[in-house]
């Protein structure tokens, strides 16, 4: 069923939406939420809880990317719990998820301190992505924005894993120089 | 930047970057489904839907084989299973013709056709909003500033003496979302946005009509139910009620109170049992009672070549830029139900020139095609079509036209810029 139908079961209320982006989408929020969480379980509970946000906000909302939609509710849900979850268990606040290969990228010496400039290096970085190749792209949001392995990217594209890790060490650097270029401090 | 600030910048990227992701899952998610041992050879294979203003005369003219010919043999078999169901308004060029699809009666003698010397290549697209200003176009400044463009007055247009397509109206409310339920009758349901919509902060810009007679429970959603594939390339009966001309006619007059807009309609027959089959898929869902009715989508086009857009595409504005698309359902009782979605506007032409060839397209195909890294090709393409594609550029909207090479009947696989010669 197109996203459109399903929207359509969210607005007149019918729970076979709920089925319908089971079907449809639940494998890709479940994989959001295992990648950023590490654990069946807890992912399954941020599936649920995602059709169930879902449910409650469309409407008023109607979104026209229902993968987009729900990914973002998955991906949030993910990071709220894993920050919860890893500050209970080890008494800290540690980072949710981290990627070694940006290494080089970040620091905790340069922050970037207010939301205004959030919001222009988040302009920058989407220009960025836009002047990408597409598989590129396709890799570095994979990677970066669904949390996904090194080896998934690796057997999705046909690509060895060390080839993945370095074209998007090679992304950072090449993202790295642009944001740079640009007057931020990365 | 810290670990924690990168998080949230990338947290915050545009849908674009996600829907593509998610949009590429899907695919490969499908083509693994369906892939098979037999498939791991390269066979290109591409028919050509000759644009042409009447889908009826639209003819397949050739078929490239490039594996040798006796794998091509074991390969037709599967793709005869695939493709079995060829639509009927494609006839072969030999005379004797059945149009079934039938792979071993395609030739390798079928004529090439006559690709246009100068085509209108590069159009200009206009948005429309559906409310107070129903039919104008709004060009690309005015997009910009859509915030300003927020009527609320309803504008009433009767369809037939039965019912009306009414746009529902009133003070946007929270997130910009207007839709409801015609109260009196309970009879249709209009859906229309008068403000764009926020989401995420950002606001969109999208429009759709939504017609119905019957209430909730949809017929239209009898497309997701039932095997139209099989139905479009096999049914040509004409139902008791309305011949298919006066079906379409009736159809195209509602379509032309959304202004000149062409489009390409494909119509189905589905029975009362075919129906009641269906609805048993789904039996949550309201779907009215059971009937012999006709099923009709479209698409618009341009000079007779359907405009598509790939996928959603997001312009700097935030504009959603999605294909024109149209369904309804006739039956005895008249249009039941009316969807149309994203209207768009076509504004003049921008530049003309020679379009590449289907062998110059497939050529650059076979040169660039698997991208380096990839594993030797696995495609097979059931046919190739020529088509506008919508495209945001620094100067707006265009209508660019590509050559989509298609493994399935559904989504191009690899589209070629058929001006110049880019894989996008």
């Amino acid at each position: 069923m197109d996203d459109h139908k399903i929207v359509c079961l969210f607005l007149e209320r019918n729970e076979l939406a709920l089925k319908e982006v089971s079907q449809k989408y639940g494998a890709y929020c479940h994989k959001i939420a295992q990648n950023i969480l590490g654990n069946h379980e807890d992912a399954e509970e941020c599936v649920n809880d995602t059709y169930m946000r879902a449910w409650d906000s469309i409407p008023p909302n109607k979104p026209t990317s229902l993968g987009v939609f729900l990914g973002r509710i998955t991906k949030n849900l993910s990071l709220d719990r894993a920050r919860f979850l890893r500050c209970e268990k080890r008494g800290g606040n540690m980072e949710a998820v981290s990627f070694d290969e940006l290494e080089d990228f970040l620091s905790e010496n340069n922050s970037v301190e207010s939301k205004s400039e959030l919001n222009e290096m988040l302009d920058a970085i989407n220009t960025f992505l836009r002047s990408l190749p597409a598989k590129k792209r396709l890799m570095f949001v994979a990677r970066y924005w669904q949390c996904d392995k090194l080896s998934e990217i690796a057997a999705r594209y046909g690509m060895a894993e060390s080839s993945v890790a370095s074209s998007l060490s090679r992304i950072c650097g090449k993202l790295k120089d642009y944001l740079i270029k640009r007057g931020f401090d990365v | 930047m810290t670990n924690d600030e990168w998080l949230n910048i990338i947290n915050k990227i545009d849908d674009g970057f996600i829907d593509e992701l998610v949009n590429d899952q899907l695919q490969r998610d499908q083509a693994n489904e369906k892939k098979s041992p037999r498939k791991e050879l390269i066979v290109l294979k591409p028919k050509y839907y000759r644009p042409d203003p009447s889908p009826k005369s639209r003819k397949p003219f050739k078929m490239v084989m490039i594996a040798a010919a006796a794998v091509v043999c074991v390969i037709a078999v599967g793709i005869f299973n695939r493709m079995k169901y060829e639509p009927e308004t494609i006839l072969p060029n030999d005379s004797t013709g059945a149009s079934n699809g039938n792979q071993s009666n395609s030739s390798p003698d079928l004529q090439h056709p006559e690709i246009p010397p100068e085509v209108e290549k590069v159009y200009e697209i206009d948005p429309i909003q559906l409310n107070e200003y129903l039919f104008k176009g709004y060009d690309s400044e005015k997009v910009k500033q859509y915030d300003k463009l927020n009527v609320y007055e309803c504008s009433l247009m009767q369809l037939d003496k039965n019912a009306f397509l009414d746009f529902f109206s009133e003070p946007p409310t929270q997130n910009g979302n207007s839709y409801s339920t015609d109260s009196e009758s309970g009879n249709f349901v209009i859906n229309g946005n008068t403000k764009p919509e926020e989401k995420n902060g950002e606001q969109f810009f999208m429009s759709y009509v939504d017609y119905r007679k019957n209430g909730m429970g949809s017929y239209l959603f009898i497309f997701d139910y039932f095997d139209k594939e099989t139905n479009e390339h096999t049914r040509t009966n004409v139902l008791d009620f309305a011949t298919r001309e006066k079906m379409e006619k009736t159809v195209r007059e509602v379509l032309s109170k959304f202004g000149d807009i062409e489009f390409q309609l494909t119509t189905r027959v589905v029975t009362s049992e075919e129906f009641s089959e269906a609805s048993k898929k789904v039996p949550d869902m309201n779907w009215g009672p059971a009937a012999d009715f006709y099923c009709i989508d479209g698409i618009m086009t341009v000079d007779g070549l359907p405009v598509t857009y790939g996928k959603n595409t997001y312009c700097d504005d935030n504009v959603i830029i999605a294909p024109t698309t149209f369904y309804a359902i006739y039956t005895e009782n008249g249009l039941v139900d009316f969807e149309l979605n994203n209207v768009w506007n076509v504004g003049s032409v921008i530049s003309k020139s020679e379009i590449l060839t289907l062998e110059d397209a497939e050529k650059i195909i076979a040169k660039q095609y698997p991208p380096e890294g990839q594993n030797p090709t696995q495609m097979i393409f059931g046919k190739a079509e020529l088509y506008y594609r919508a495209s945001y550029t620094k100067d707006g909207l265009r209508l660019v036209p590509c050559w989509g090479f298609y493994v399935n009947d559904t989504d191009p696989k690899i589209t070629v810029n058929a001006i110049t010669g880019e894989i996008l």
